[in-house]
């Protein structure tokens, strides 16, 4: 089995297929923070790509309410239950194994997900979840650990809950692509979205099985496995109102909250993003690190990044994300004038932004936050596309705007 | 010695079956490791369409080395029916008889003068007829191994031969009749080492525990190739823990080895016979070459226990000429 | 120099091993094979009326068939399947090759509505031309391809849309419903489209290679049994078809079974499988009573018994013999 580096863990490990041919990634950072879970990126999702019969049970994007929600139920504890049964009590880190650029977290020292599967029967340590555990998507909604009377206070909220926002992560790594006996969900080399091939699967739903984030999803009416696509199509530019230049995807796009920002970057030979220090997300995940991944322990090197949520007890959390958590809550607490600007980026277009700039501005505001005395900068961040052209300019500082008393047309 | 041995070129109206025996086991051997064993797991080759010019010329090998080792199975069989024959020892009437009689019924099965069911019994009674001759000449040493085999071959062919008809036989008894192959089986291949009297070759058990390791890392690597190849290249089903196949595998090397190079051709071919012929019914071509290398190895076993046999034994009577003479 | 020298030491060797090359050429340039199967053996006689696809047909009372024991061979494929053996007959009728193949199998698993459901299933294996030696029993090799059918109780029952299956199901609406929004529908996927029948016709030469032949021409049906599947599958002997297997009266065929037990969540190489028997198409019809077989073991039986006796008889005469 070809030996592959996933920088998440910070070592290598056994994959089915070598690193591919791939030029660009698909990828995402959540900002958990400020999610409100109004599912608009759900409804985004659904109104657009699932909504014929037998996709009733199909969220490609939802939003669960953690720890206790989870759509299939209880997805991820069920995982971390089958590798803790598989490496009893090894499933550890050292966080203390670095290197600033190979390993930024410290080393995995225990099992992926296809480190503990017999390679035979599995090709990827996983379960079917059953059709009782897809039908109620949104369970436990809104329900905290306990009801904390004094109320709460930072950093760490005694009764807690937070929304994790989920799609498919487009790995490096896919558990669905290693899992298919007949190749049919594989790896796209220009954009590194993962895709099932609608044409061949016979619906042995060895990805259902496989990827441990249960996004591959079974379609009874045509016996096949359906999964998140990506919005390809608008991820090439085939959305007219780009004229041809990528666009970010609909639950992307459809986000109220601007938790999210999607796009694309450059991967090298070794399937590892390449250095592009003002791409908005090599900054945030390799350059800021306040963004991390979902259940890095998996092994399937995910694609989505996760600015984690500030009041959530640090060792959930770090089950979740891995070592980095506090220092990332570090600093998105006290973010740099850089990472401030870049922030401002999400959701400002629809547009995929390759490169940013700062243009300093003046101090607006000092003021003390935990203690620390901090000051604001109205900077402005300047977003561009793929072939460098301006496409977005948005300052720190939301700017006043003062109306007119009386408005001609459509006065409230 | 009493034993009187000639030169093989000096043979009067017998033949001398090493050089045929020795091409026909070299041609099925190249068949059993072309077409049934690289054809049948090529499939894992990464990319074979980009080799498809030497597979197919691989391949096209194989087959003829198929269609070579039909074509000589018949004047092998009777090469040896009349070698056995004339070998001087009333024991061999059986072993001629049983090769007669089943070589005789392969051409009437392809002009559909008898019946399949009739050719199978014929086949196992052929075995039988073989392996009960080579029990009775060379007695206790060859008790476990060609026991080991015919009992195999029997029981493995029993099964085929209940398999049909309805309420024939329970699904219990059938596996109770595949089990016993299978041990019977290891049996015979553990114990071949015992066909052979002297010292112990140590290159022959450096090559034998290394194939036995090779075999035992194939079972563990990829189990289900290598029991599935097992199944159809030997007839075993690879039921029992892998180090049975893997002990199975050095005897045989072992034995065949030690026979190539200690002078006993006739048991090494033999053997490879057997091994490419494979543990019950399969089809007339390997159930044929069952038959040749149980000739084989009667030949072969009986030069070697006259050779060790002290000079007051009985001499092979009447023309005291060895035909099938083993050393010059 | 030596070779020659060889050569004419054994000058008849010579000659014959030459007269062997040249007619091992001749056979395999006609791919000629004279060797025999002596493998499991499953005869198609001729039916006197048409069998169709009924498993309960009558007819299939009156003729015996073969029971192919599956992964009889216990533990040689490792991911192997549950269900121990099946029954199979054989009838033709009128260029048309008729198979019945019934199993135990508890659980009736004909629904895969739900993610966790898979399906009950058959499959029959054909080697798709002849060879000399029949092709790899796992999907078929390189250079010799496999014809499959398979039936699926899934397929036999019907594929319904979820809010079909459940009678009782609350749906909004569903905004548009034409093939174009059942993906892999509008990708062609054969499997996923509806009233294609029990049976698909499959082709393989490789692990992950198989796929649906264009031409569906293999007719099926399965009913539920007091204990498990009867299936019998209906297909013209010759489809003129590449990729099709051929069949011919007076000929045999390889032929190997697959099983599928849904509630064992059994799919794909989850299976359990049978070596190639031997299928034989006789000219003549059935012949009713199926002991011709038993008398064929004590024929066998007794065969071996007569040949170890006259062994002794002739072993104890030569000792006797040479002692004197």
């Amino acid at each position: 089995m070809p030996d592959v580096y996933n920088w998440q863990l910070g070592r290598n490990m056994d994959y089915r297929f070598e690193t591919g041919k791939q030029q660009r990634q698909f990828a995402a950072v959540f900002n958990i923070n400020r999610c409100i879970a109004c599912q608009t990126c759900t409804m985004a999702c659904k109104s657009t790509w699932t909504f014929s019969p037998g996709q009733e049970l199909m969220w490609w994007n939802n939003v669960e309410t953690k720890p206790y929600g989870g759509y299939p139920q209880h997805w991820d504890t069920k995982i971390l239950d089958l590798q803790e049964q598989a490496n009893p009590g090894k499933q550890t880190w050292d966080p203390n194994k670095k290197d600033a650029k190979s390993a930024p977290y410290g080393t995995f020292e225990g099992k992926t997900i296809f480190e503990t599967a017999d390679g035979v029967n599995q090709m990827a340590t996983g379960y079917i979840p059953s059709e009782e555990e897809w039908k109620a998507p949104n369970i436990f909604e809104d329900a905290a650990t306990k009801y904390s009377k004094e109320g709460v206070s930072l950093p760490e909220h005694s009764g807690w809950f937070f929304y994790l926002q989920r799609i498919c992560n487009h790995c490096t790594y896919p558990a669905c692509v290693a899992a298919c006996p007949r190749n049919a969900a594989y790896k796209r080399e220009e954009d590194g979205i993962v895709l099932i091939d609608q044409n061949r699967c016979r619906g042995y739903r060895k990805c259902v099985e496989a990827c441990p984030y249960k996004k591959s999803m079974y379609r009874p009416s045509t016996r096949t496995s359906e999964k998140c696509i990506g919005c390809y199509p608008r991820v090439e530019g085939s959305d007219p109102l780009t004229h041809g230049l990528p666009m970010e995807t609909r639950c992307m796009t459809a986000c109220i909250g601007k938790i999210r920002l999607q796009g694309l970057v450059k991967v090298g030979a070794d399937g590892q993003w390449l250095e592009d220090r003002q791409n908005p997300l090599y900054y945030l995940v390799h350059v800021a690190k306040i963004a991390l991944p979902l259940y890095p322990q998996f092994g399937t090197q995910p694609n989505v990044y996760y600015i984690p949520p500030r009041w959530v007890p640090r060792n959930y959390l770090e089950q979740m994300f891995g070592p980095g958590v506090q220092s990332a809550i570090d600093a998105y607490t006290n973010p740099s004038r850089e990472t401030l600007a870049v922030l401002q980026l999400f959701r400002a277009t629809q547009e995929i932004v390759f490169s940013y700039k700062v243009e300093p501005g003046p101090k607006t505001m000092e003021l003390t936050v935990a203690g620390q005395k901090r000051e604001l900068f109205n900077d402005t961040v300047v977003g561009y596309d793929s072939n460098g052209k301006e496409i977005v300019r948005v300052s720190v500082d939301e700017p006043l705007i003062e109306r007119p008393d009386r408005f001609t047309l459509n006065t409230i | 010695m009493a034993l009187r041995i000639r030169r093989p070129g000096d043979f009067e109206g017998v033949p001398d079956i090493r050089p045929l025996v020795w091409i026909l086991a070299a041609s099925a051997a190249v068949e059993l490791a072309i077409l049934r064993t690289f054809t049948r797991t090529a499939i894992h080759i990464p990319d074979i369409e980009a080799l498809r010019t030497p597979y197919e010329i691989l391949t096209r090998g194989g087959e003829f080395a198929y269609f070579l080792t039909l074509c000589l199975l018949l004047p092998a069989a009777v090469a040896a029916a009349v070698a056995l024959q004339r070998g001087g020892h009333p024991q061999w009437r059986l072993a001629t008889f049983a090769l007669v009689v089943f070589t005789a019924t392969w051409p009437l099965v392809d002009l559909g003068a008898i019946s399949s069911g009739a050719l199978d019994a014929m086949t196992l009674a052929a075995v039988l007829g073989l392996g009960t001759a080579i029990l009775l000449v060379s007695g206790a040493r060859s008790a476990l191994p060609v026991g080991g085999f015919v009992a195999a071959y029997a029981a493995s062919a029993f099964f085929t031969l209940a398999a049909t008809g309805d309420g024939a036989m329970s699904v219990g008894q059938q596996r109770v009749l595949l089990n016993t192959a299978e041990m019977a089986a290891v049996v015979f291949a553990c114990t071949t080492p015992m066909l052979l009297n002297g010292s112990r070759d140590r290159f022959a058990i450096i090559v034998a525990v290394v194939t036995g390791l090779l075999v035992f890392g194939a079972l563990l690597g990829n189990g289900s190739t290598s029991r599935f190849l097992l199944l159809w290249n030997i007839g075993l089903s690879g039921s029992m823990p892998s180090f049975f196949y893997a002990a199975a595998a050095g005897g045989l090397t072992y034995t065949v080895l030690r026979a190539m190079r200690g002078g006993y051709p006739l048991i090494a071919a033999g053997l490879v016979l057997l091994v490419a012929g494979g543990i019950g019914l399969h089809s007339t071509y390997q159930s044929a070459l069952v038959g040749v290398g149980l000739a084989a190895l009667a030949a072969g076993l009986w030069v070697a226990r006259t050779e060790t046999a002290p000079s007051t034994a009985p001499v092979p009577a009447a023309t005291g000429a060895i035909p099938i003479t083993q050393r010059a | 120099m030596n070779v020659l020298k060889l050569i004419l030491q054994h000058r008849r060797l010579s000659a014959g091993l030459a007269i062997a090359v040249v007619t091992a050429a001749l056979l395999q340039v006609t791919n000629t094979n004279p060797a025999v199967s002596q493998t499991l053996a499953l005869t198609a006689y001729e039916a006197p009326s048409d069998p169709g696809v009924d498993p309960e047909a009558g007819i299939w009372k009156d003729i015996s068939g073969v029971n192919v024991p599956l992964s009889a061979q216990a533990g040689s494929y490792v991911a192997g399947g549950s269900v121990k053996m099946v029954k199979a007959q054989a009838l033709h009728f009128d260029g048309k090759l008729f198979v019945r193949v019934s199993w135990a199998d508890a659980t009736d698993d004909s629904s895969t509505t739900k993610v966790q459901d898979f399906a009950d299933a058959v499959a029959l294996e054909f080697p798709q031309s002849a060879t000399a030696a029949v092709p790899s029993i796992c999907m078929g090799q390189a250079d010799s391809a496999v014809n499959i059918w398979q039936w699926r109780a899934d397929s036999n029952n019907g594929v319904r849309d979820p809010n079909v299956a459940y009678t009782n199901a609350l749906v909004d609406m569903y905004p548009s419903t034409e093939a174009l929004f059942y993906t892999a529908r509008a990708a062609n996927n054969p499997f996923a489209q509806l009233d294609r029948g029990a049976v698909q016709s499959l082709y393989s030469k490789a692990f992950g290679e198989l796929h649906t032949l264009d031409f569906q021409e293999v007719q099926g049906l399965g009913t539920r049994t007091g204990d498990g599947w009867a299936v019998v599958f209906e297909r013209k002997f010759d489809t003129g078809r590449a990729g099709h297997a051929l069949f011919a009266p007076s000929t045999n065929m390889d032929m190997a079974f697959a099983v599928w037990d849904g509630s064992q969540d059994e799919r794909n190489g989850k299976k359990a499988v049978s070596q190639f028997v031997n299928l034989s198409i006789a000219a003549a019809p059935a012949v009713t009573g199926g002991g011709d077989q038993t008398r064929t073991i004590i024929f066998a039986a007794g065969l071996g018994i007569g040949l170890v006796l006259i062994g002794g008889g002739l072993a104890i005469y030569g000792y006797r013999e040479n002692g004197d």
